[in-house]
C-alpha cells in the first residue's frame, strides 16, 4: 500500500490508542496480525478493536473470532476484497462495526451490524466527521487524513 | 491497473488513439485490461436477456462504448440501457450524459472504481439504475437513484432473482451466470 494508506492508518491508530487503549477499554491491534474468522477465512485487517468482554480471543498466533471493530483502509488493488468478500465475512462472523476508509477519496464510512446485516451508520467525505456508536465518539476527517495530499 | 498521475480532461481523452483501453475517471486515465472470459459470458447473458425482454423498447449497448458524464469523467460501462426518451443522448462519439441504466461487471482489478468513484459519479449524473454484477461471488445488486442517492432495491447471491424497477422485470441468477463455474 502507498504512503497515504500508511498515514491514514497511523492517524486512526493514534485516536484509538488514546480512546481505547489508554483508557483501558480494550485492545487495539494493527496489521500484520492474523485474524481467524472461521475455517476458511484468515485475514489481516488494517486495524482491529477488541473491547473488554469481547468473545474473540487473542493468542500469540492471532485473534480468533470476530473483533468488535474492524478498520479497512482501501487501496485500489485490494478494494474488491475489502468491499465484497471480506465485508460479507465480517458481517456473518458478527463484527459489530466495520470502518471503511479511503485515503484516495478521503472518505470514511461506518457500518453497523444489525439484524439486516451491515447498515451505513455514518459517512463523510473530505471534511466533517463520522460517528462510532460502539465507541461513542466522533472522528474528524481532518485528523484522519492529516498529511494525506489529494 | 495502471494509473497515470495528472489531471486529465475530455480533451485529453479524445486525443487517445481509437480503441485505447482507457477510461477517464474523475480526472484519472485508468487502464482497463482485457476482461476475463467469465466477465464476457456474464455480459453476453445479460445482453441477451435484455434484448429478449425489451424488444424494441430500448437500446442496449455493450462495452466498449464511451459515456460522457462530465468534463473529467468518460466511462465505459459494461452495458448501458437507453430508453426511448434517452435515445437523443446517442451521438457519433458515444452517449452524452447519463444512460438510464449502467451495468458494471466486477473484476478484482477494477472493482475499486466500480464500487466507489464510478458509483458516485453515476449517482450524481442521474443514472436511474445501477446494476453491480459480481461473477466471482455470483451476486447481483440493483441500485435505484432516489432523492437520497442510490438505494439498494434488489439483491441476490448464488441463486434466486433480482428485479429491475425501471424495466419491470425479474432476472434469474441462473441465467445471468449461465456457464460460469464457481
Amino acid at each position: 500500500p502507498g504512503f497515504e494508506h500508511y498515514k491514514s492508518q497511523r492517524n486512526i491508530l493514534r485516536k484509538l490508542f488514546e480512546t481505547v487503549l489508554d483508557t483501558d477499554r480494550g485492545e487495539v491491534i494493527f496489521a500484520p496480525f492474523d485474524l481467524y474468522l472461521d475455517e476458511r477465512n484468515a485475514y489481516q485487517p488494517d486495524i482491529m478493536v477488541l473491547l473488554k468482554g469481547s468473545k474473540a480471543k487473542i493468542t500469540s498466533k492471532g485473534v480468533y473470532g470476530a473483533p468488535d471493530i474492524v478498520v479497512e483502509v482501501l487501496s485500489p488493488s485490494t478494494a474488491y476484497y475489502d468491499l465484497t468478500e471480506k465485508k460479507d465475512a465480517y458481517e456473518r462472523a458478527g463484527v459489530k462495526e466495520l470502518w471503511i476508509v479511503d485515503p484516495l477519496r478521503r472518505s470514511f464510512e461506518v457500518y453497523q451490524n444489525t439484524e439486516k446485516g451491515f447498515m451505513l451508520l455514518s459517512k463523510a467525505r473530505e471534511r466533517g466527521k463520522v460517528r462510532s456508536e460502539l465507541l461513542g465518539f466522533e472522528i474528524e476527517l481532518s485528523g484522519v487524513f492529516k498529511g494525506v495530499e489529494l | 491497473m495502471k494509473v497515470v498521475e495528472k489531471r486529465y480532461t475530455v480533451e485529453d481523452y479524445e486525443k487517445l488513439p481509437e480503441g485505447s483501453p482507457y477510461q477517464l475517471i474523475e480526472g484519472e486515465l485508468v487502464m482497463s485490461p482485457a476482461s476475463m472470459p467469465y466477465h464476457q459470458m456474464v455480459s453476453g447473458n445479460i445482453y441477451v436477456m435484455l434484448r429478449k425482454n425489451l424488444g424494441g423498447k430500448a437500446l442496449v449497448l455493450y462495452a466498449p462504448v464511451d459515456v460522457y458524464l462530465s468534463e473529467d469523467s468518460v466511462y465505459q460501462p459494461d452495458l448501458v440501457v437507453l430508453l426511448s426518451d434517452s435515445l437523443k443522448k446517442l451521438t457519433h462519439r458515444g452517449v452524452e450524459g447519463a444512460p438510464d441504466i449502467a451495468v458494471e461487471i466486477l473484476s478484482v482489478s477494477t472493482a475499486y472504481y466500480d464500487l466507489v468513484g464510478k458509483k458516485e459519479a453515476y449517482e450524481r449524473a442521474g443514472v436511474k439504475e445501477y446494476w453491480i454484477v459480481d461473477p466471482l461471488r455470483r451476486s447481483f445488486e440493483v441500485y435505484q437513484n432516489t432523492e437520497e442517492g442510490f438505494k439498494l432495491i434488489s439483491k441476490a447471491k448464488v441463486k434466486g432473482k433480482v428485479r429491475s424497477g425501471l424495466l419491470e422485470f425479474d432476472m434469474e441468477l441462473s441465467e445471468v451466470f449461465e456457464g460460469v463455474e464457481l
